[in-house]
């Protein structure tokens, strides 16, 4: 029987959906490894002596032998780890959060053999918008033109060139905070200080209500389409969310970037300008894709775990990727 | 002193600014069963949300 762990914050749905999948209708186990309570948790073993192997504590307080595992869903390992209050001083409690992350990686690394979805560098390395623009663009996807600086001068001559107005939006995110892309004029781009304190993407903005949120899991790829009014459809009050079919040369398309990205999936957030031509915004190494099973009805859960049922048998077969 | 913020900070919102259209609640509902509100972000979908899965800090 083959084991699957799922490395995640607890309380996770997407995991508690994929497993009950995998186990009920796959027949294969799966355990939850919740990256952010690991402090206290105890299960956590590695030793390069005979004796104790590699283990990892599970979400429900079980105990996960790595060496049993075939394949890992690396989704989700950083967050907000809990460290218990009787750790009082801030540095020890940082401390604490960075030994346990890197107890889980390297145990991983040193003693996981099967397949990833995906290899926690390339995921890591892929969430990079700045890579992600250039791959896209080397693969022949339209994307946006973009400026990426902390120059003010160089930023307000980016937003003249593109009418005085452009999108800007950050380079990463925080965990519980909406940091939504907005609208900037050239009005409003006088104070230096606030472009040369961190770099931010400026974007010219792509016209249109249509986006598409497009899941690639493997070779597999499934898209919906996200009508919105708002420019970012995440705050939309009037998102309508269904499945539509795309260019089979969008599909490859993505399908490649995927793979130059060192990924096994990815979830891609794209818009549709008014001519029909798709424009490549980013893609999520593990994005969130069963909201829009919950607005759509596509059965992505399902869709998912056949692709790890598919992965499996490709360990399996120890076919290379 | 002068307080500054990124950029992106003028478009700044909690998860509360997240919408959470009733359909969505009640698939999250229907998956989860009660355990579904405990799950949630502070008004905000649990199966939605992209933002900081790469956050580091405690």
């Amino acid at each position: 029987m083959s084991t699957v762990a799922i490395i995640t914050l607890a309380g996770d749905l997407h995991a508690r959906v994929i497993r009950r999948q995998l186990q009920e209708v796959h027949g294969v186990e799966v355990a939850v490894v919740a990256s952010d309570t690991l402090s206290a948790a105890g299960g956590l073993t590695w030793s390069n002596v005979a004796g104790p192997a590699p283990t990892l504590p599970t979400e429900d307080g079980g105990v996960l032998d790595v060496a049993d595992l075939d394949l890992v869903w690396w989704r989700r390992c950083h967050g907000r780890p809990t460290v218990p209050d009787a750790v009082t001083d801030p540095q020890m409690r940082k401390l604490v959060v960075k030994d346990n992350r890197a107890g889980l990686r390297g145990l991983l690394l040193a003693g996981f053999t099967g397949t990833w979805i995906s290899d926690p560098y390339a995921t890591e390395r892929a969430q990079n918008k700045i890579l992600q623009l250039s791959v896209a663009r080397r693969l022949g996807l339209t994307v946006p033109r973009t400026l990426v600086s902390t120059d003010p001068a160089a930023v307000r001559d980016f937003a003249r060139a593109h009418g005085g107005t452009v999108i800007a939006k950050t380079m990463t995110g925080l965990l519980g905070t909406s940091l939504e892309a907005g609208r900037v004029t050239l009005e409003s781009l006088r104070d230096d200080d606030e472009i040369t304190v961190s770099a931010t993407v400026y974007q010219e903005e792509v016209p249109g209500t249509d986006h598409l949120r497009v899941m690639v899991f493997g070779d597999a790829v499934h898209a919906a389409r996200i009508r919105s009014g708002e420019l970012d459809w995440r705050l939309a009050g009037d998102m309508e969310v269904e499945p539509v079919a795309i260019d089979e040369r969008l599909a490859d398309r993505l399908r490649r970037v995927t793979v130059r990205l060192g990924l096994r999936m990815g979830v891609f957030d794209v818009k549709l300008r008014p001519d029909g031509e798709p424009v490549f915004l980013e893609v999520n190494p593990q994005g969130q894709f069963l909201f829009v099973e919950g607005m759509s009805d596509m059965p992505l859960g399902e869709a998912f775990a056949q692709f790890v049922v598919d992965e499996l048998a490709r360990v399996h077969r120890r076919v290379p990727a | 002193m002068k307080h500054l913020a990124p950029m992106a900070a003028r478009f700044t919102r909690s998860h509360q600014g997240y919408q959470h259209p009733a359909k969505l609640d009640a698939w999250e509902k229907a998956v989860m069963g009660p355990e579904a509100e405990a799950m949630r972000w502070p008004g905000g979908s649990i199966s939605g949300s992209d933002d900081g899965w790469d956050d580091c800090d405690e």
